[in-house]
């Protein structure tokens, strides 16, 4: 079969519209961005940087995607900058020494056995209960807060956006045995977190 | 027995096992070592569950998302606008879309 090139439809132009940027889609990329960095000041700051920055890159969008999957991988991009950024400083938080330090004292030093007051306990309810459990997730987001910023930026970028470990490590100037450490001791660090707090 | 002690290993090990072996898989040895742990270590057992708990909860997070409750005040997005509307008439000096 012959394709008539005449009667191939012509390429639609896309039009993109700034002034309707904030209607369509401004709430999106702040809940897309609170649920990356809990920090409420820093997810507006970061919204409205990608707006910015998306105009003056106007030219750069080639209407090959959809208006919005364009200003989010802008976002995304400002989003790992600021994981960048705050791993190397603290905010509050807590510092990756003082971490990994709490850490060792799970386990006794010899025989590799959790000592006794940081021996896992059942969370005594319903696991398919707890995921939906409001308060257990909010204290889960509370525990995940007070992570080191480089642990909790490898956390959400591994969970959340599901991203590949490689891209990851690269994007985080990270090696891949590093990666495991932080991954390993973050989940440690949140379960013991939830413990403490839900028990 | 000896060789089954030489195959075993500590909850701190298991527990690394455990994280990797739900993401990128272990070697069957490393399987091996951690199924003998698990059997005789309910600590760890609830450990591996809790783990997996963690997971899901983060991966639900994306619902969030879709949470229509969390929305940007009004006065910033007036003030966002506002930003743009300034900075697309530095840009261009119009008022009109941009047609690529
Ligand atoms: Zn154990």
């Amino acid at each position: 079969m012959q394709i008539d090139r005449k009667t191939a439809p012509s390429k639609k132009k896309i039009v993109i519209d700034p002034h309707l940027w904030v209607d369509h889609y401004s709430d999106f990329l702040y809940r897309y961005t609170l649920s990356r960095i809990s920090d409420d000041e820093t997810a507006r700051d970061l919204v409205q940087e990608t707006f910015l920055a998306a105009l003056e890159s106007l030219h750069k969008f080639e209407g090959r995607s959809k208006e919005i999957t364009w200003l989010t991988a802008i976002l995304k991009n400002k989003i790992i900058d600021t994981y960048r950024k705050n791993s190397s400083g603290l905010n509050g938080k807590m510092r990756m020494d003082e971490a990994e330090k709490q850490q060792e004292n799970f386990f006794e030093k010899e025989s590799g056995q959790w000592k006794e007051e940081h021996v896992p306990q059942s969370f005594s309810a319903d696991i398919e209960e707890l995921l939906i459990n409001e308060e257990f997730n909010e204290i889960l987001r509370g525990c995940l807060s007070k992570l080191p910023p480089l642990w909790s930026a490898v956390f959400t970028m591994k969970y959340l956006d599901e991203e590949d470990t490689y891209a990851i490590c690269e994007n985080l100037c990270i090696t891949h045995a590093n990666f495991w450490v932080i991954i390993h001791r973050t989940k440690l660090n949140l379960r013991d977190c939830l413990q403490t707090n839900w028990i | 027995m000896n060789t089954l002690k030489k195959i075993t290993c500590c909850c701190r090990k298991a527990i690394f096992l455990v994280e990797r072996k739900h993401t990128e898989g272990i070697a069957v040895m490393d399987e091996i070592r951690l199924l003998i742990h698990l059997k005789d270590c309910p600590v760890c057992r609830i450990f591996q569950e809790q783990s997996l708990l963690i997971d899901c909860m983060m991966k639900r997070n994306q619902k969030f998302l879709k949470d229509k409750r969390i929305n940007l005040s009004d006065d910033f997005k007036n003030n966002l606008k506002g930003l743009i509307q300034d900075k697309l008439v530095q840009k261009t000096g119009v008022m009109g879309d941009t047609v690529l």
